[in-house]
């Protein structure tokens, strides 16, 4: 593994709108960023590959050992929605996607830092832009990528799987349309959805209706099937949570999965699997983690109020807080990088590469590239 | 790998950004912006149309404004059910604006 310089082409901004990354530049700051690659040889690729499938069956054991205990209390759930959310795995409901967040500098096993299980983005980038950016500036090479193909896929096997039980394959696709990148990689997941047969609706997530019976969208149609990019642990909070409850409406990610976007896991799978490679020690005290940590919020998103806390430091002191044993990016040319490394249907199918001059990646890290030969 | 992209569409969302936080809403569907003018001011009438393949009223129907479901709790800037109140094709009958509080408050980062 290592960081190659490049001289970005000259009409970037142009190639990578038209391709839907017009969030390229934010605040003024670059976001996608080709004055640079990540190069990769084909046995880093595939310790790559074997650890986020072995992490995501890790996390499937972790959900079963949670859901048969019954108590999901140590993951700060609505007592009201346990019984929801043990129904959905023990009926199977299907997932679809996720990114687990790892750090790997190209020696040692990789090693999980959260799996961004319900609401991942940096998507389109992943999928769809560096492919092209490879096809173009590398051509020789490959990439760890087979996204696109591999959402086609599981959209294809949900969509069977719908008319196998009689249902109307339409997907209604809903987020906070106000978030440019949350709205392009909505339109994203339109796409290789309507690829895969499914009749597709976008509908902003505050024009979800609710009409006493089920939930409807603009026209008052009954939605059937909800693709959401839109935080389960918000939506539990707000008004229409607890219509969620009758089971009338198929959702993608579905609510088990909010067991493992919740970062409480990080322990869970600690105490499951220690000293796993692939894993880091991680508990819900402060004081049962060695040396220096990473205080993290167990519902934060891109890095807020995440801390590093030295050895002898203690905790903040503030509610809903996961502890995990300090593992620092790799710095190439002074820039911490993080592997996202991607799964669909339970396959690893591609990984997406952020940097930042600081240890902690949050929302304006920037994306860059990767390749591997 | 062979990508078969890109027909990303451009489409046309309804955001109402008016939309209190935490209150259930609704607003009315008319046949035409003639009729949606018979309850409302014209520049709270508007295109029913959204994204998507699926599409809603393509027939060029018109919504006026969101309205507060909860007369007894609407604000003094509410726009009401509509003036005459009959001529409506298809008011609609659900509440709305029961998600995306939190989202709109900020709510801990975008989706990651």
């Amino acid at each position: 593994m290592r960081r190659e310089t490049l001289t970005p082409r000259p009409d970037w901004p142009a190639k990578v709108e038209a391709l839907g990354l017009d969030f390229h530049t934010q605040a003024g700051e670059p976001y996608w960023w080709e004055a640079a690659c990540y190069a990769f040889s084909a046995d880093e690729i595939d310790v790559l590959e074997e650890a986020t499938e072995t992490l995501h069956r890790l996390c499937l054991e972790a959900v079963d050992r949670l859901v048969q205990g019954g108590d999901l209390s140590r993951l700060d759930i609505p007592q009201a929605y346990w019984r929801w959310i043990v129904e959905s795995w023990r009926r199977g409901d299907p997932d679809l996607y996720g990114r687990f967040d790892l750090v790997y500098d190209g020696t040692s096993p990789p090693k999980m830092l959260e799996y961004n299980a319900d609401t991942p983005t940096a998507l389109i980038e992943a999928a769809v832009v560096q492919w092209y950016w490879l096809e173009e500036v590398k051509p020789g090479g490959d990439q760890f990528n087979s996204l696109h193909e591999k959402l086609i896929d599981r959209w294809t096997a949900l969509r069977e799987r719908a008319s196998r039980a009689g249902r109307t394959p339409a997907l209604h696709l809903s987020g906070a349309f106000a978030e440019l990148e949350d709205r392009r990689t909505i339109e994203y997941m339109q796409d290789v959805a309507s690829q895969a047969g499914w009749a597709t609706s976008l509908l902003d997530v505050s024009d979800i209706g609710w009409n006493g019976r089920f939930f409807t969208d603009l026209s008052e149609t009954q939605i059937r099937f909800l693709f959401k990019l839109y935080p389960w642990e918000w939506m539990l909070r707000e008004a229409f949570g607890r219509h969620l409850l009758g089971d009338l409406i198929g959702i993608v990610e579905p609510p088990w999965k909010m067991l493992l976007s919740n970062k409480a896991i990080l322990a869970v799978l600690w105490e499951m699997f220690p000293d796993h490679p692939h894993l880091l020690p991680a508990s819900r005290e402060r004081s049962t983690i060695g040396g220096a940590c990473v205080e993290k919020p167990i519902h934060g998103r891109e890095g807020k109020d995440v801390r590093v806390l030295g050895a002898a430091e203690p905790a903040t002191g503030h509610r809903g807080r996961v502890y995990q044993a300090l593992a620092p990016l790799p710095v190439f040319d002074g820039w911490h990088a993080l592997i996202g490394s991607w799964i669909v249907g339970g396959k690893a199918a591609g990984m997406g590469i952020r940097e930042d001059r600081v240890p902690i990646t949050t929302n304006t890290s920037r994306f860059v590239p990767h390749y591997f030969a | 790998m062979t990508l078969t992209v890109l027909g990303l569409v451009a489409t046309v969302v309804v955001v109402d950004k008016a939309i209190p936080r935490g209150t259930e809403l609704r607003r009315n569907v008319y046949a035409s912006r003639a009729d949606c003018e018979r309850d409302y001011a014209a520049d709270q009438c508007a295109p029913q149309n959204s994204g998507g393949s699926g599409g809603y009223y393509t027939g060029g129907y018109y919504h006026g404004p969101y309205y507060s479901a909860n007369r007894s709790q609407a604000a003094a800037n509410d726009p009401g059910p509509g003036r005459s109140g009959a001529v409506h094709v298809a008011a609609e009958t659900s509440a709305r604006g029961g998600f995306g509080a939190v989202g709109r408050a900020g709510g801990g980062g975008r989706a990651a």
